[in-house]
């Protein structure tokens, strides 16, 4: 994977947060869903800001105690695994605004990043998770009462 | 239907729903099962609501709170509910006439079951009916889909109080955190193959503020599932493997603008569908 390769989320058919420094991501389409470890939670606004695999590695390094051969073999791994799963796509170009890859005040115990795939709750998750641009309830919180 | 059939609560969560309510009310009362009760929960309707609900009389029951949200008053109609069983059906969706009688025969069959949903058909309004032009490749929306969603579902009583009211904080995933904890209890429950509730796609408030806080929801209750010791394989639901089965005369000529747009896939799917009567009883 060339360093200067970039992706971005497949906004169309995925959910993402990060949450208590994990992410945790829905596949709208196939009701599958994923949970990221701390590393892919530390990754992910990047992935998401269409950063260079370059500083994603850099990132890596910097946040954790680990080489940088085998950071960008592992993250290669993950983003291969994620594309597969069409969480993310190949990106043309970086974000108006990509995250930098900050410099953490001490390094972390390094974990290899990576989700884990739940599809057992594909059928719980069938029909109701939003489709893209598509909300269908009629209620209005109150502050939008007044809107209408 | 014996006099000593159990009676099944209707219960619909209102707000602002004057435009479709009249379908759905006629949509429960064009079940085949008897006895049912219909109850309409409002929350503080600002339309004709109220006024379509109270004019059918002694036939449907009246709840009235504000502003509380739709987790809260499906509670508040579960809350006054007196039937056995309770079902819920959001105004702006349809059922089969067939699903209650249906969903109650699985219950007669296995005196052991807790809950059944059924298979769901979107279906888009003429105007939007470009929303289902533009998903037409996903699956979910042209396609008959597992209903785990309130509008589906007929759970006992028992049950039901058993796993405890919908979370009212939540505004849009309170079907998915109760069926999960449904699943979390162990509940025995059985999705019919069968498509016997039409969810309506409409135009209403359709805005990027709640696609996003939808989706922010959905993942926070993701998040606490699999947080929550959830990691043993789930049960499979009794029925899961079977293909979906689309029924003759859906409810298709009763919307408001007299006729019902499908995607072109699930009209397709429809056609297909006749050849499936004779395996329905």
């Amino acid at each position: 994977m060339k360093p200067e390769t970039r992706f971005e989320v497949n906004e169309e058919l995925v959910a993402a947060k990060v949450m208590d420094g994990e992410v945790v991501i829905i596949n709208l389409s196939t009701g599958s869903y994923y949970t990221g470890n701390d590393v892919t939670g530390t990754l992910w606004p990047l992935i998401a800001g269409r950063c260079q695999v370059a500083t994603m590695i850099e990132l890596l390094c910097s946040h954790y105690d680990v080489p940088p051969a085998r950071a960008a073999a592992d993250l290669e791994r993950l983003l291969h695994h994620l594309e597969a799963e069409q969480i993310i796509r190949p990106a043309g170009a970086a974000a108006s605004s990509s995250p930098a890859a900050e410099v953490a005040p001490e390094r972390q115990p390094y974990r290899v990043p990576e989700v884990e795939v739940f599809r057992d709750m594909a059928q719980l998750l069938a029909l109701d998770p939003p489709m893209p641009d598509v909300g269908d309830i009629p209620w209005r919180r109150a502050d939008e009462r007044s809107h209408d | 239907m014996t006099s000593d059939a159990p009676l099944v609560s209707c219960i619909l969560p209102v707000f602002n729903a004057g435009r479709f309510l009249r379908h759905a009310l006629a949509s429960i009362r064009d079940q085949c099962y008897a006895p049912i009760e219909i109850v309409v929960a409002d929350d503080g309707s600002e339309d004709d609501s109220l006024d379509i609900a109270r004019s059918l009389g002694d036939g449907v029951r009246v709840v009235t709170q504000r502003g509380q949200g739709p987790a809260a008053t499906r509670n508040l109609g579960a809350h006054v509910a007196r039937g056995v069983f309770l079902a819920f059906l959001d105004p702006d969706d349809l059922w089969h006439r067939e699903k209650l009688e249906r969903q109650m025969r699985c219950f007669r069959d296995d005196p052991g079951l807790d809950l059944c949903v059924t298979h769901v058909q979107l279906f888009w309004e003429a105007a939007v009916a470009h929303e289902g032009e533009r998903l037409n490749g996903h699956a979910r929306a042209t396609q008959p889909v597992p209903g785990f969603s309130t509008t589906t579902l007929l759970v006992r009583r028992s049950a039901f109080d058993q796993i405890g009211p919908f979370d009212p904080g939540l505004w849009f995933a309170d079907a998915v955190d109760w069926f999960m904890r449904a699943e979390r209890a162990g509940l025995h429950r059985r999705l019919l193959p069968d498509v016997l509730t039409y969810h309506r796609m409409h135009g209403s408030n359709l805005t990027r503020r709640r696609d996003r806080d939808s989706r922010d929801e959905f993942l926070r209750v993701v998040k606490a599932w699999t947080g929550a010791g959830r990691r043993q394989p789930a049960k499979t639901p009794s029925g899961s493997d079977e293909q979906p089965r689309l029924l003759e005369e859906p409810p298709g000529d009763v919307g408001p603008e007299g006729a019902l747009s499908h995607p072109p896939a699930a009209r397709g799917a429809q056609t297909g569908a006749q050849a499936l009567v004779g395996d329905q009883t």
